[in-house]
């Protein structure tokens, strides 16, 4: 069966349709062109190491009257689309940006393979690091896809990622997106695997509703990531209006002025409680606050952030001025986090060290990965199968992520809880909702 | 008169016309009447006499002219002739005198012979041979003044000079000049010539404040009296008779043309050859300006000695003038003339900074400097403001400023003491402790950063951080006991310098780091003895407090990271000083405090420039640009003339580690610092003790940047 998504073809052979002589036609015909184009990238000796190969390019629309020739045809077409060796192929740029994040996250996965049953997953796993360049990325995928013939693909950074899109989508390879930003491949071959930005951007929203919050200005670092905004804004819609200002963070100068001229905007408008959203890490945000209370007089502002508030520096000496202030983050409890991860809690439950805090982020997606490859390697899914059967699974094997609950949502990104914290005094508190003190 | 003159001429002129017998009666008879006459006459005139001599007698002994001579005379005799009390600096050489009268007491037998004689020759020739009075001069000056009807020669000898000077009023009286006769020859009864010329070249006034040839020719010539030329003793012998009008200084001729008088009374007396007159007379008399070595030298430090003494000898100090006594201190006048010439080189800067401000009235850019010996806790040098004259108000001594930065050691004294070390991360986030709300300085308060970044850089609220950590409590005993004596208040403040102290208190503390944990309280001190040689005070008869504040290793440490203020830090414009000298800026809210306090081994100097009206310095003003200048001028100077650096010591439990100053971690090219060996810098700096926090390189905390 054929089904169309879009202006791309897509196959769903099931063995029941081996037998239809339309649907070998259609095979030919459509799925033909798909494969070509993914074995492509592959040099001339590579694609020689492919027998079934030479084999399609001989075959005819009219072998498919042939009932043992039809059944030939679709059996090489099964092979390449449903057989897979029980590998995960993972494409990594030569150096990451963040290489310690980087091998944390590849740590856990690993880790989380051998908890789940894989008895040697340096065995599993075939790593590649090429160039970032598409084609690079597009070659080695090919070839862990033909010549590994690995059940899926990981992929990070975002333009190898996007390479990755590609390629599933003419390859029908299930591939896990390690990053917020990659579009999703139309086939519904892309899986995300990353912290829930649009469950964060749904939290935020919910406060600003709480308190009837139209405008939120957002203060953030020139130059960095604004996934969170970017929801925030596809979310949110037209009920609420984000006034951006950034800052060059190396600037103490711009810093203040961008600020102050942010806070001076707000007190412009006519809203009498506005929210202000910083997404920025807690050493900047006790910074912005002193100059936002000292430029924005008696306005009733709603200080809102994101995890990377998250630390006992924020609260520790108090500061007056985030006194009730709510900040979202995906984790909530550091005692919750995934057995394995082994958090450390000097204090309160709510922080961990400094070297934990920021290790648990990375290897909770490693953990995430881990967790779900390995259902991906224990279950008999074929290849082409492996992003329909994900779609339906539902969390069972862990305490973190919501026993019960799918792993994915529609969107195709894996579904991770989210928390509010409120600040209160030297400390933060878990809170329910988001109204404002 | 007149009727005694019309009396004789009756006599001679109105004899009426008789006969020769009755005119031979007659005159018989008029010789008896004259005879008659003349005896009434003799009895008018001695009663008329006895009458004016009983009014002068009455006269004279009104104006106490017949008074007790004994009392008088025992001044004289017992007199003591007032000498300044000197001060010498740590070599001996003298550097200042406490006097109310410039006295530079010489006994007769130090004077040169000239001197004497150049006296003697114009003033009193005879003196070796009148009892007091030397009648033939006074006649002649009775008679110079009979005739020309006034006082132009006095005729008074060098004995009736001294009494009229030392006991007697200047009034040109008989009665005064008939006592001056009377006492003198009392005074040649009861004193020795050589005596009578003792107390006058000694306590008579010489102009320019000066008494005595002794501190004549100090005021003069710059020079001792022993030191002096014939030229030179002929000019001093000339002022005896008016200072102010042959004062060398005010009336250059005039002195020069009265000492060739001089000289020309000396060839007359015999004392001196024509040819060495004529020599004399050519020689250039060269006048040293006069500005009084009190004003020159070390001006400040001595009103501080000043009050030292007081302190030391009780009510005794408070008459430490003109007691002729010997005063040692600790100063080292080849350190204060380079803090002097310092003073000059940073002088322009300051007056262009001053020019530039809004200052009040009488209100003026100063600045100040002292320098102390570490290992001995002595004052080398002492500048209290920029001149003396100016102002007197010692700064380095009585002002009592906000040390703003240069205060941070003390802290960091603590966080060393810890366990801490240089690579350890701090917080480095605004604060608002209850209101208050410290600011760095160039507004660097986003990251957190090593402990050597924040000293280096003079952060304020990592400092702060730490200080909450420690408590105040520890923070003012640990300043306490590095030898701040200013009160300090219970706040939070006083980790950053929130406070008020003397240069003193700074200099204590930099003294206790450079001389690995131990501190000597300053002192100037040595010795007092009195005229007599008798000890008053003698410092090393008292036992030495030394306190060993902290270990040896914790100094040592502390210091390379004050170096490291030099390599990379607020003091990097003299980064070539940094093998040798250890620093650190200080600067108080709107800069209006500027100070640099900074050490070799054996050197402590601590620099400050601000306004005796606290007066705000100016966006650009701090210690590095105000301060830091005349600390570089001084060290160097010090260091490559009478004070050479000595070599610092490490003690065998420290290393050197070099490290990247943002991160902690080790690294090639860093900055290097002194670590305890097991507390090297690793990978990871985190300290959970003190709430550090891991920062990774390129991506914010909790940042979720793996590659993009």
């Amino acid at each position: 069966m054929i089904q169309s998504d879009g202006n791309v073809q897509t196959i769903n052979m099931a063995p029941r349709h081996y037998m239809v002589a339309e649907h070998c036609v259609d095979v030919l015909n459509k799925v033909t062109p798909n494969l070509y184009a993914s074995v492509a990238p592959l040099s001339q000796d590579q694609r020689d190491r492919l027998p079934w190969l030479k084999r399609i390019a001989q075959y005819k629309t009219t072998d498919c009257e042939n009932f043992h020739r039809r059944g030939t045809i679709m059996k090489d077409f099964d092979h390449i689309y449903a057989d897979h060796d029980d590998k995960i192929g993972v494409i990594l740029p030569p150096v990451a940006a963040n290489e310690a994040a980087l091998q944390l996250i590849l740590g856990e996965l690993s880790a989380a393979l051998k908890r789940n049953g894989t008895l040697y997953p340096e065995r599993v796993i075939i790593t590649r690091r090429v160039d970032k360049r598409e084609d690079a990325s597009l070659r080695a995928a090919a070839e862990l896809i033909h010549l590994n013939r690995v059940s899926l693909l990981i992929g990070i950074n975002s333009t190898q990622t996007q390479a990755l899109a590609k390629i599933a989508d003419v390859a029908q390879v299930p591939v896990f997106m390690v990053n917020p930003t990659t579009p999703h491949a139309k086939t519904r071959q892309t899986m995300r695997i990353y912290p829930p930005i649009a469950a964060l951007a749904r939290k935020l929203l919910d406060v600003y509703r709480a308190n009837g919050i139209t405008h939120t200005t957002v203060l953030y670092p020139r130059g960095s990531d604004l996934d969170l905004l970017d929801q925030l804004k596809k979310i949110g819609g037209k009920s609420i209006y984000f006034m951006e200002s950034s800052y060059d963070p190396s600037s103490p100068t711009d810093i203040l002025n961008s600020t102050r001229g942010a806070t001076q905007r707000m007190a412009m408008l006519s809203s009498p409680t506005q929210g202000v959203l910083i997404l920025d890490n807690f050493k900047m945000v006790r910074h912005l606050v002193n100059i936002i209370r000292g430029a924005a007089g008696s306005m009733k502002l709603v200080l809102t952030g994101n995890q990377q508030w998250r630390s006992p520096a924020l609260v520790h000496p108090r500061e007056e001025g985030l006194e009730g202030a709510l900040f979202v983050d995906f984790i909530g409890s550091y005692a919750d986090v995934p057995s394995g991860l082994a958090a450390p809690i000097p204090e309160s439950p709510f922080f961990t060290t400094a070297q934990a805090a920021s290790r648990i982020d990375y290897q909770i997606i490693g953990h995430r990965l881990g967790t779900l490859a390995a259902q991906v390697l224990r279950s008999p899914w074929s290849r082409q199968r492996i992003a329909v059967e994900l779609q339906s699974l539902t969390n069972s094997w862990d305490n973190y992520f919501p026993v019960g609950a799918p792993a994915f949502d529609a969107q195709r990104d894996s579904s991770w809880p989210a928390f509010m914290f409120k600040v209160e005094g030297e400390s933060i508190q878990l809170s329910q909702n988001g109204s404002s003190p | 008169m007149q009727t005694f003159l019309w009396m004789i001429n009756g006599l001679r002129y109105h004899t009426p016309s008789l006969s020769c017998g009755q005119h031979k009666l007659y005159e018989r008879s008029q010789r008896v009447r004259m005879r008659q006459q003349q005896g009434g006459f003799l009895v008018t005139i001695a009663g008329v006499m006895l009458a004016i001599i009983m009014f002068c007698g009455w006269y004279l002994w009104d104006e106490g002219v017949f008074q007790s001579e004994e009392e008088q005379i025992a001044k004289l005799t017992s007199a003591i002739v007032p000498n300044s009390s000197v001060v010498f600096d740590r070599n001996g050489e003298k550097i200042g005198e406490y006097y109310n009268f410039y006295h530079v007491f010489i006994p007769y037998a130090q004077i040169p012979k000239t001197m004497v004689d150049a006296l003697l020759s114009v003033e009193d020739r005879k003196f070796f041979e009148h009892k007091g009075v030397n009648w033939r001069s006074m006649g002649r000056a009775f008679l110079a003044i009979a005739t020309s009807g006034r006082f132009r020669q006095g005729g008074s000898t060098i004995t009736m000079q001294l009494v009229k000077n030392y006991l007697l009023t200047r009034e040109k009286k008989v009665s005064r000049k008939l006592r001056e006769i009377i006492l003198s020859y009392y005074v040649e009864k009861n004193l020795s010539k050589e005596r009578i010329l003792e107390l006058y070249l000694n306590t008579m006034y010489m102009g320019h404040g000066a008494y005595g040839v002794g501190a004549a020719s100090q005021t003069y010539f710059g020079r001792p009296l022993d030191q002096l030329n014939v030229h030179e003793f002929a000019l001093l012998a000339g002022l005896f008779q008016a200072p102010s009008a042959y004062d060398p200084h005010k009336n250059p001729d005039m002195a020069i043309k009265r000492q060739r008088v001089v000289i020309d009374t000396m060839v007359v007396s015999g004392v001196l050859p024509q040819t060495d007159a004529a020599a004399a007379k050519n020689r250039k008399l060269e006048f040293k300006p006069w500005t009084p070595l009190n004003e020159t030298v070390a001006p400040f430090f001595l009103t501080w000695v000043r009050q030292l003494v007081s302190e030391k000898l009780g009510d005794e100090g408070e008459t430490i003038n003109d007691r002729g006594m010997k005063i040692y201190t600790s100063l080292d006048k080849k350190l204060q003339d380079i803090a002097n010439t310092s003073m000059q080189h940073t002088k322009e800067q300051l007056l262009a900074i001053q020019s530039s401000l809004k200052l009040k009235k009488n209100d003026r850019v100063e600045s100040a400097l002292v320098a102390v010996d570490p290992t001995t806790g002595s004052v080398l040098a002492m500048n209290g403001g920029r001149e003396f004259k100016e102002s007197q108000f010692n700064r380095a001594v009585a002002s009592k400023r906000s040390p703003g930065s240069a205060f941070k050691p003390v802290v960091y004294s603590l966080a060393l003491e810890k366990n801490m070390s240089w690579a350890d991360l701090v917080f480095v986030s605004p604060l608002n402790l209850g209101g208050y709300k410290p600011k760095n300085h160039d507004g660097e308060d986003m990251t957190e950063v090593t402990l050597i970044k924040a000293l280096a850089r003079s952060m304020n609220t990592p400092v702060v951080t730490l200080a909450q950590k420690f408590g105040i409590k520890n923070i003012i005993e640990r300043a306490v006991a590095m030898g701040v004596k200013s009160d300090m208040p219970d706040e939070i403040g006083i980790a950053i310098g929130g406070f008020s102290c003397s240069m003193l208190d700074i200099a204590r503390i930099y003294a206790t780091i450079a001389n690995d944990g131990v501190l000597f309280d300053t002192w100037a001190i040595q010795k007092i003895v009195d005229r007599d040689d008798k000890v008053l005070f003698d410092a090393s008869l008292i036992p030495v407090k030394a306190n060993q504040v902290f270990s040896r290793e914790i100094a040592q440490m502390l210091r390379s990271g004050l170096q490291s203020v030099l390599t990379v830090g607020t003091a990097s414009s003299v980064a070539d000083l940094a093998p040798v000298a250890a620093g650190k800026t200080g600067t108080s809210d709107d800069s209006r405090d500027n100070w640099f306090a900074g050490f070799t081994r054996n050197t402590v100097v601590v620099t400050w420039v601000g306004t005796d009206g606290h007066a705000p310095m100016g966006k650009a003003a701090s210690g590095s640009a105000l301060a830091l200048p005349q600390w570089n001028d001084f060290i160097r100077q010090t260091i490559n003339g009478p004070r050479a650096a000595e070599p610092w010591t490490n003690s065998e439990e420290l290393a050197f580690a070099t490290f990247d100053p943002d991160y902690g971690t080790p690294a090639e090219h860093g900055v290097t610092a002194l670590f305890r060996k097991d507390h090297l810098p690793k990978a990871s700096q985190a300290s959970e003790d003190i709430k550090t926090i891991q920062r990774e390189k390129g991506g914010s905390y909790r940042g979720l940047k793996i590659d993009d």
